[in-house]
């Protein structure tokens, strides 16, 4: 499993186990700016969802990862494979509810959830507000696959170690956020279609909820509906500004994951 | 502004040099961007193509759709803040009237000493036609998948069509006679696609009684098959209901005949009908008559085998009776003892062609002989016999192959 999703470690090896699972439309680079910050910290483990970055494109199915659930026994055969002691998943986007599916499939393998942006719906569905309409999600895959042809073919001819690149983030640009149209397809639709309501009340463990400001992807409204439902939830609200606090803001989710993980901290 | 217009004053700011023209009049639109995605700067060009004289003050947010904000949030944003550039993204953007413009976009990020975001410059085409173009390719590759599932789901309904009805005409697997070996080969010619028109069946009248028909209707395709099937049922019919004297191969044929000429078809059927009877001694006595098909081939011992004829017209012809008619039918007649061997096929096994003209009855004859005598059952001469004649062509039959071959016990 660590191979198929390109599992790397960083950090502590003996302090406390922060898994980072990345949202839709990128790759565990994602958390490229919160990491060295907090390397004396924690224990990271970051990886690659199925059919992003440099996971196995071996091990893409459509049909499974059509479901969050699919992501989800994904995390849960990981996590069996590490044995961390009771690590703390942070799920961005998407992923907080593969990591809510998770710790409500093998509550014995978390210690604690981080939701960052969570949504368990977009669509709006009655009194729920999503902050989508069907019809706004419909155009955005239409969207979000027309942009996904055209950069798969504009992100094709890779040369690395390009000396006519100055910039350290070079070669990582050429590779990053690539992903198989196709692939992309169905995980956005995974992303936008799926409701996760029904798990939030089912999950057990301490859940810290990171909401942002102005986030327009999951707005305020949803965010404090997670903490609501979550038995066991505190919301945070972020003065970043977005979806993506981890690159807008990392000094904030840094101090925010330094203060509310490490409690016993001098610091 | 036009299209030209724009590429004028362009054209114009450059051989003046004036970099203020340059900027406001350059044929894609600028803007400028703070961290936080308030507009700072715009040109000439992006304002004219977002239909508003104003833009400094609003939000790069506001500027997109619902859906273009979420891949700004989900891909632009991520990419740039990560690697300082983005290229090519298509996305709609919102005028301050509402409507909206498709655009590609480029876009760098300039960061600070510490490498914080400070600004980002953004490049804005009019993508219009490119979208519509792109749309159209995007629909045409979809109707042409489409077009391509249907077409299997066809083939795949027409296969399993065609397997059904084949099966309905030669007998997938054949009933165990006792005190006989009976085996059966069909092949369909080409790659099987099409329902053939040959057929063969064995089934009993009494307990030791039996009759083996094989036959061959002129033609393929569900015609064909329409026929194969009524002169299979109707040799069966026949052969169950008739009673002593009728009960007999050549006047069944005579019957065969009415029955297809009252179908009002072009086509005919050659067919062999041979009826078992089982003596006290256990060998068998055979009647048999043929109309318009192959011999039988009947080999008693080592050596060739010899052609067994009984022959009459094909029927469905209008042959057996009338002006035209023959007359009375014939049937031979043979015994089977232990050991012997009858073979009977269609002309797929012996319209073969091989160096210097046809295989015929006597090549297969010749190759009946080689097989029998090293064989031990009648599924082995069977087996290999089709095999003999499907290496004659390659693998590919040209028409269909269809023998069986009986052994006495």
């Amino acid at each position: 499993m660590s191979r198929r999703h390109a599992v790397r470690h960083h950090g502590s090896p003996e302090a406390t186990p922060l898994v980072l699972v990345h949202g839709f439309g990128c790759d565990q680079t994602m958390w490229h700016h919160v990491v060295p910050a907090l390397a004396r910290d924690f224990h990271f483990v970051t990886f690659d969802l199925a059919g992003a970055g440099a996971a196995d494109p071996a091990a893409w199915d459509a049909q499974r990862y059509s479901r969050l659930e699919g992501y989800a026994e994904d995390l849960v055969a990981l996590l069996r494979e590490l044995g961390l002691r009771d690590p703390v998943l942070v799920g961005h986007s998407v992923s907080a509810m593969i990591v809510a599916h998770v710790q409500v499939m093998a509550p014995e393998l978390v210690g604690s959830l981080v939701m960052v942006g969570p949504s368990p719906r977009y669509v709006d569905d009655g009194e729920y507000v999503g902050g989508f309409s069907a019809e706004q999600i419909e155009e955005l895959l239409a969207s979000l696959s027309a942009n996904y042809v055209a950069w798969s073919h504009a992100m094709a001819p890779v040369i690395a170690g390009n000396p006519g690149r100055p910039e350290v983030h070079g070669e990582l640009a050429e590779a990053f956020c690539r992903m198989d149209p196709g692939v992309a397809e169905v995980f956005a639709r995974t992303t936008f279609l799926s409701d996760a309501r029904d798990v939030l009340p089912r999950v057990t463990a301490p859940t810290l909820v990171l909401q942002c400001s102005e986030d327009v992807i999951a707005p305020q409204v949803v965010g404090e509906y997670v903490a609501r439902q979550v038995p066991d939830a505190e919301l945070v609200l972020l003065r970043a500004a977005g979806h993506c606090p981890q690159l807008s803001d990392p000094e904030e989710i840094v101090s925010v994951l330094r203060e509310r993980l490490l409690p016993g901290d001098p610091r | 502004m036009t299209r030209s217009r724009v590429l004028e004053a362009f054209t114009a700011a450059l051989l003046d040099d004036d970099p203020q023209a340059l900027y406001d009049k350059a044929p894609c639109g600028y803007l400028t961007l703070a961290p936080d995605g308030t507009v700072v700067k715009t040109n000439d060009t992006l304002r004219t193509m977002l239909r508003t004289h104003e833009l400094t003050g609003t939000t790069w947010q506001e500027l997109l759709s619902p859906a273009g904000r979420v891949l700004h949030e989900t891909l632009l944003m991520p990419t740039l803040r990560l690697s300082g550039a983005v290229n090519e993204v298509a996305v709609d953007l919102e005028c301050p009237d509402g409507t909206h413009v498709p655009v590609l976009l480029n876009a760098t990020a300039e960061r600070d000493p510490q490498g914080r975001v400070r600004l980002v410059r953004v490049a804005v085409f009019d993508a219009t036609e490119r979208r519509r173009y792109e749309q159209d390719l995007v629909h045409s590759a979809e109707e042409a998948r489409a077009a391509q599932r249907a077409a299997e789901d066809a083939e795949r309904r027409l296969s399993a069509l065609v397997d059904t009805l084949q099966g309905s005409l030669v007998p997938r697997s054949l009933p165990a006679v006792p005190g006989l070996s009976v085996a059966g080969a069909y092949r369909p010619a080409g790659d099987g696609s099409e329902v053939g028109g040959d057929f063969y069946d064995v089934f009993a009248t009494d307990c030791d009684e039996w009759w083996v028909v094989l036959g061959d209707v002129s033609g393929k395709g569900v015609d064909a098959a329409v026929l194969t099937a009524l002169v299979r049922n109707g040799a069966r019919a026949l052969a169950t209901s008739l009673t002593e004297p009728e009960r007999e191969p050549a006047l069944i044929l005579r019957r065969l005949d009415e029955l297809v000429e009252r179908h009002e078809t072009e086509r005919f059927c050659t067919v062999s009908l041979l009826r078992l009877r089982r003596s006290a001694t256990g060998s068998w006595a055979v009647t048999m008559a043929s109309g318009g098909h192959p011999p039988l081939l009947l080999r008693t011992g080592p050596g060739l085998a010899t052609g067994v004829q009984a022959q009459n017209p094909p029927v469905g012809m209008g042959l057996y009776s009338g002006p035209d008619s023959a007359g009375e039918p014939v049937q031979g007649r043979f015994d089977l003892h232990a050991g012997d061997l009858a073979m009977l096929y269609t002309d797929g096994m012996s319209e073969v062609r091989v160096p210097g003209g046809l295989l015929g009855d006597e090549g297969l004859s010749v190759a009946l002989d080689a097989i029998a005598s090293e064989s031990s059952s009648a599924d082995e001469v069977a087996g290999r016999l089709l095999d003999h004649v499907l290496t004659l062509q390659d693998g590919t039959p040209r028409d269909d192959i269809a023998c069986l071959v009986l052994i006495a016990d």
